[in-house]
This record gives structure tokens, C-alpha cells and sequence, in this order.
């Protein structure tokens, strides 16, 4: 909270200050001399720090955009792949950066992805090395990765700076919200030494949601209930991935800010609060079709919730909304049709998962 | 040591049912919104009818039935914990300490990971699963214990400890293997979490809790005469492993009911009865119904701080418990210090 809650400095002074508090826990932690790490610098610094502090993880894995090998703070070899050349053998630790990198046109330097990787469908294919939380060391050095891209996570932080430790070149980037997609794009394109992807990617992930973004300006907000499950009831705050996707498709959280991003939250309040939509987001998709169905058995009792009373209590694919990447404009997209039906282009882009 | 009367048992009763209902008209009366108490149950509300509407749904469909479900899993909890003390001999017996409940959450949770439980008539297996979860832990902690001579504090304790980390393991297995989106909600699980029952669940249960309750309460006298000792009961008539393996059955049942809508609350089983024995003296055909009426007040007031202390945030019940209970653990553990329990 209180790291979020500051001021941004202005970037150059910044990036300097991530510069010597790499160097510092870089010196600090000993173990990462042989480390392969990049700790760039550029105008994108800012958030990708804030992130990576945020969450417990040590500046010298934080990756921002505005390559420039010299500036590396590690050591020599580094922000290109060691022993030179185009980074061949790209490893995926968590299903977003996946997308990102298949969206970059690196697909097919995709050696390794998690469990978790199903999208694109050619991510299915590929060889997996563990799960989300507990990927497994020796299958990723077993695949000779010479970049792999890792997020942070609950507990993975020893995991990275292990790799790291054994000369695996490891790039962490975080993007947790809409905000940090871009710079997360671009960290990714610079390390695989293909900026200009990035550049491109990102004009048209920008230019898809300003598309959207255009459908409902003028349209009222609808108030709307984001949760990701129900007994115990979390939900998405604000500040939240699906809490930004909500703002963009034009809804409005009915979560108070101060509640955090994914807080266990209250029945009463959601009945007081009286939203006009419900959207709930289906991570399994072992539950099929029965997901919806089991959705109306929770909420059906509170029918004075005004998204109950009128039938807008949704599901959604997890996917597609959970999962900061490429995809963002196809979750906006997909939580108009719900929201606003009305300014939806044609039929509505989700269904219940088969 | 206080005597049995009638009208000392109607005297308890009375005073704790009236803290009872005084916690659960004040537990009515708080939440994470602001509900006109009064007007909503008794005559007409100035607001809009979709207000009254609203304020009805969040008392009586949801602030009520919650605080319900509290008061019988408080209820129950502090009876088996009182009847685990009695017939183990033994002050720290308490269905969580016991591992009781972790078996009764291990057999819910399997069924829940595996989806068994959304089968047509499903909705019977989890408590079942609870059951045979929680009393197959009993059981084989009984015969473990007994397995060093005789069935003595210590290792009983100990077995307990040790089946409960056994059984945590098999539950993170579980949700290892079985279903990661499900993580938050045996998080949950594993703490103790009320959450608001439909009512024909409530039913289910107050049916299945209060037929316990009849059971240990026709058990009473001779549980008495067995906290003297096994033998001085013997001597006295009792058929002390009938009784005893009756009353481990009814409580391992009860508890199952319990934790298979609540989860693992832990302490309950443990501080009320060793509060309302303070008061009120040993006896069991008063302890009982004291520890009914008394845990149950105090699982209604422990959730209402779970559901109002960071609201519209909320937090599972047995975070609450568990700060309380600790350190009455401990109290309790520094007082017996030398006494007879630990031998």
C-alpha cells in the first residue's frame, strides 16, 4: 500500500536509484556474481520498480524497457543472450508472459512454458516444466534456455535467484494491471533483442483499446460486482487486473478502494452496494457449463441485488480476464458485451468455456 | 464439588441462554452495513420498498442464518470437547488438539477437491465423508495410544498432534494435485470460516447436532462417575468401554457435522468447557448444556468480530478463535504444570 501510495520521482533520478540499489543487493547477496541479470534502465523504470518491490522481489531481476547493455548493472554479459547472438530458446514461466511472447512473433523460439499455458493453442504443445508456483528447476535448465522470462510470484523469488545462481539468464517481469502490460511487453521484446516488436505490439494493443475504450465513453457506468469466487466471496478491487477491465468496459466497481485488490468481501455490503452486474470469473474449466448454473444457485437467494433481480449475474472465462497480456482488448471486449450489450460490435466474444 | 439440582441446571441454563440471546441480538444488530434493526423485523420501514427489501435480505437472509450457523458449531464444538475431557481423562482433549477435526475437514475436503460432492445427492457425502473422516481418527488415535499400555495423556496428545500434521499434509496433497483454484477456499477451510447457510442446511444440522446432544446428555451421569476413573467406574456399574465408545462416537459425529459447514474452528472445544467448569463445577448434566449454550455465544460473538473488525473486508472465524485460544492453551497447560495430567 504505502509503496503504491507514493509519488513517483522523476525518472531519471529513479532509474539512477535502482542502478545503485541493484548494485547494492547484487554486492549484498553474493550469490548472483555469476549472474546473468539485467537491471536496465529507461523511461519505463518506474513502475516495473515499484512492482518488483512491491512484491518482495529483488531489484537486480527487475527488467524495464530502454535497452542498453552498457548500462548494465550486473556485470558484463548480460541483456543480450551470453555468448552473443539472437535469444533461440525462450522459456515461459507463467501463463501471460506465454501469450506475450507468442503475440511478439517469438513463438517459435518457445521451448519450455508452464502447466498453466494454454493459449495459443501451440503453447499446449510445448514441453512443460511445472506448475505456475512450482516450476521444476532441472527440466528448465534441461531445456537450454538461453532467456527465461519469470514473474513475480508468492515463494518463486528463491526459485529465480537459484537459476540465476546456476547461469540462467532470467528476466522477471511483473504485470499485475492494464498499466503495467506495455512496459512488460517491452522488457520482454528488448531482452529476446527485438525492440522493435515490443514497439509495435504495444501501438496495437493501444490503439485495440482505445478502440473499445470508444464504445462506451458515452455511456453510463454500469455498477458492477467482479468476483473471482464465491464461498468465501473474493472479489476484484480496484487497481486489480479485472478491476481495470471493468473501468475500461465501461462499469464501475462497486468495491471500494480501500478494500485492496483482491479482498474476501463481504455478502452484506455486496447487497447494500446493490450492483446492476455481476461478473464472475470461471478459473476452472473443468466446471463447464455448470459454472453458470452454480453461479444463480449462490446469488438467486439476494434477489433484491438489482443484477440478480435482472438476470446479469455472468460468467466469464478466466482467461481472458484474469490474465494481464496480449489479450487485454478481447477482455474488455468481452466484458462490454455483458455490460453493454448495446455497444457491443456484434455477438458477444464469451461464453461459458466448453 | 457442587451438587446436581434441578434448579441449579435451570439456573444455568438461564443465565447462559440469556447471554445467548443478548450476543445474537447484538450480532443482529452490527455488520458491514448499516440496517435499521427494528424496522426491518417489527412493522414498517420509512424507505422505499426496494430498501426494506434490501435490509430484509441482509438480515434475515443473510446476517441471521450466519450467525445461526455460529451458534451451532460453537455449540457443538464445546459439547464433544467436554466429552472428549470426560472420557479420555484428559483437560487439553479438544476435537482440533485431537486431530479430530482435521479428519472430519481431510474426508470434506476429498470430497469437495474430487467435485464428488456436486454428484446428484452429493450434498449427503461431505458430511459423511466428515464423519468417517473424524471418527477413523479417533479411533486410531485411541489405538495407538493404547498400543504404549494404556490409553495415558501424553502420547494420546501427542498421537493427536502428530495425525493432525499428517492429515494437513494429505489436504496440501490434495490441493496439490486435485484443484489450485481452489486454494483460497480450503485456505479457508483449514482456518475456519462460517459463511451464510441456506436454510434448509441449517435444519439438516440442528436436527443432526441436537440428536447428539440427546445422545451425550443421557450419557451424562456416567461420564461423571468416569472422570473419577476407569476403574472406580467399573467398580461402580459402569460399562466403561461401551459408554466410552458411544460417547467417542456421538462426539466424533458431532464434530463431523460441524466441520463439515465450518471448517476447522479451533479452541472452542477447549476454552468453553474449561471456562463454564470454573464457574459452574464438573458435573456433566450441567456442564453439557452449559457448553451448548455457552459455546455457542461465543462462536456467535467470535464471528461478528470476524465479520465486522475490517469490514466490508472479512476474515476467517478461526483467526479469531485461534488468538484467543492459544494462549488459553497455554494458561491452561501452566496451571496443570506437575498436576496429574502430564504423566
Amino acid at each position: 500500500m504505502l509503496l503504491r501510495a507514493q509519488p513517483r520521482p522523476p525518472v531519471g533520478a529513479f532509474s539512477f536509484l535502482i542502478l545503485v540499489l541493484a548494485a547494492i543487493v547484487i554486492a549484498a547477496c553474493g550469490g548472483s556474481a555469476p549472474g546473468r541479470t539485467s537491471a536496465q534502465s529507461g523511461p519505463a523504470a518506474a513502475p516495473a520498480q515499484t512492482a518488483a518491490s512491491a512484491s518482495g522481489v529483488t531489484r537486480d531481476t527487475a527488467v524495464a524497457e530502454g535497452v542498453d547493455p552498457a548500462e548494465d548493472a550486473t556485470s558484463g554479459p548480460s541483456a543480450t543472450s551470453p555468448g552473443a547472438g539472437p535469444v533461440r530458446r525462450i522459456v515461459s514461466l507463467a501463463p501471460n508472459i506465454t501469450e506475450i511472447l507468442f503475440a511478439l512473433g517469438f513463438g517459435d523460439r518457445v521451448v519450455g512454458v508452464t502447466e498453466f499455458c494454454n493459449y495459443p493453442p501451440e503453447a499446449l504443445r510445448l514441453p512443460k516444466v511445472g506448475g505456475f508456483v512450482n516450476p521444476n528447476a532441472e527440466v528448465i535448465l534441461a531445456l537450454h534456455p538461453d532467456l527465461v522470462v519469470a514473474t513475480p510470484n508468492v515463494g518463486n523469488r528463491a526459485f529465480v535467484e537459484r537459476l540465476i545462481a546456476v547461469g540462467a539468464r532470467v528476466v522477471v517481469v511483473q504485470a499485475r494491471d492494464v498499466a503495467e502490460i506495455d512496459p512488460a511487453i517491452k522488457a520482454i521484446a528488448n531482452a529476446a533483442g527485438d525492440p522493435r516488436a515490443g514497439r509495435a505490439l504495444v501501438a496495437r494493443l493501444r490503439a485495440d483499446l482505445d478502440r473499445e475504450r470508444g464504445r462506451v465513453a458515452s455511456l453510463p457506468r454500469t455498477r458492477t460486482l467482479f468476483c473471482i469466487q464465491v464461498e468465501p466471496l473474493v472479489v476484484a478491487g480496484r487497481g486489480s487486473y479485472p478491476g481495470d477491465l471493468i473501468e475500461l468496459a465501461g462499469g464501475e466497481n462497486i468495491v471500494p478502494a480501500s478494500a485492496g485488490q483482491y479482498p474476501n468481501f463481504s455478502l452484506e455490503a455486496v447487497v447494500a452496494a446493490a450492483p446492476d452486474s455481476i461478473v464472475q470469473s470461471l478459473m476452472d474449466t473443468r466446471e463447464g457449463a455448470t459454472g453458470g448454473d452454480r453461479l444463480m444457485a449462490f446469488w438467486g437467494r439476494l434477489g433484491s441485488i438489482p443484477a440478480v433481480k435482472g438476470k446479469r449475474v455472468f460468467a466469464v472465462p478466466g482467461d481472458v480476464v484474469l490474465r494481464p497480456g496480449p489479450r487485454v482488448a478481447q477482455g474488455v471486449a468481452a466484458l462490454i458485451a455483458l455490460l453493454h450489450p448495446e455497444a457491443a460490435p456484434e455477438a458477444p466474444a464469451t461464453s461459458v468455456p466448453k | 464439588m457442587k451438587r446436581f439440582t434441578l434448579p441449579r441446571l435451570i439456573g444455568v441454563t438461564a443465565i447462559l441462554g440469556a447471554v445467548l440471546v443478548v450476543v445474537v441480538v447484538l450480532a443482529m444488530g452490527i455488520g458491514a452495513t448499516q440496517v435499521p434493526v427494528l424496522q426491518t423485523l417489527f412493522g414498517s420501514s420509512g424507505g422505499s420498498p426496494e430498501e426494506a427489501l434490501r435490509a430484509r435480505e441482509i438480515l434475515l437472509g443473510l446476517r441471521l442464518p450466519r450467525i445461526l450457523l455460529a451458534a451451532l458449531v460453537g455449540g457443538a464444538l464445546a459439547c464433544s470437547g467436554a466429552t472428549f475431557q470426560a472420557v479420555l481423562r484428559n483437560p487439553l482433549a479438544d476435537p482440533y488438539i485431537l486431530g479430530v477435526s482435521g479428519g472430519a475437514a481431510l474426508g470434506a475436503i476429498a470430497t469437495a477437491a474430487f467435485g464428488l460432492d456436486r454428484a446428484p445427492g452429493g450434498w449427503a457425502l461431505r458430511p459423511l465423508a466428515a464423519f468417517a473422516g473424524s471418527a477413523s481418527t479417533i479411533f486410531l488415535i485411541f489405538l495407538l495410544a493404547r498400543l504404549r499400555g494404556r490409553a495415558s495423556n501424553y502420547p494420546m496428545l501427542l498421537t493427536g498432534v502428530v495425525v493432525n500434521a499428517f492429515f494437513s499434509a494429505l489436504i496440501l496433497f490434495i490441493i496439490t494435485v486435485a484443484d489450485y483454484t481452489r486454494f483460497q477456499q480450503v485456505f479457508f477451510w483449514l482456518v475456519g470460516n462460517i459463511e451464510p447457510p441456506p436454510w434448509p442446511t441449517l435444519a439438516a444440522l440442528a436436527v443432526a447436532l441436537a440428536g447428539g446432544f440427546a445422545v451425550l446428555y443421557l450419557l451424562a451421569g456416567r461420564m461423571n462417575l468416569m472422570s473419577l476413573g476407569e476403574e472406580e467406574a467399573r467398580a461402580l456399574g459402569v460399562d466403561v468401554n461401551r459408554v466410552k465408545r458411544t460417547a467417542i462416537l456421538v462426539a466424533s459425529f458431532v464434530t463431523a457435522a460441524a466441520v463439515s459447514w465450518s471448517g476447522l474452528v479451533g479452541f472452542v472445544g477447549l476454552m468453553v468447557p474449561h471456562a463454564v467448569r470454573l464457574i459452574w463445577g464438573p458435573d456433566h448434566r450441567i456442564l453439557l448444556p452449559a457448553c451448548a449454550l455457552g459455546g455457542a455465544a461465543f462462536l456467535v460473538a467470535a464471528d461478528t468480530g470476524a465479520r465486522t473488525i475490517m469490514a466490508p473486508i472479512e476474515m476467517p472465524v478461526g483467526i479469531i478463535t485461534a488468538a484467543i485460544g492459544a494462549p488459553f492453551f497455554l494458561f491452561l497447560f501452566q496451571r496443570e504444570k506437575g498436576g496429574r495430567y502430564f504423566d
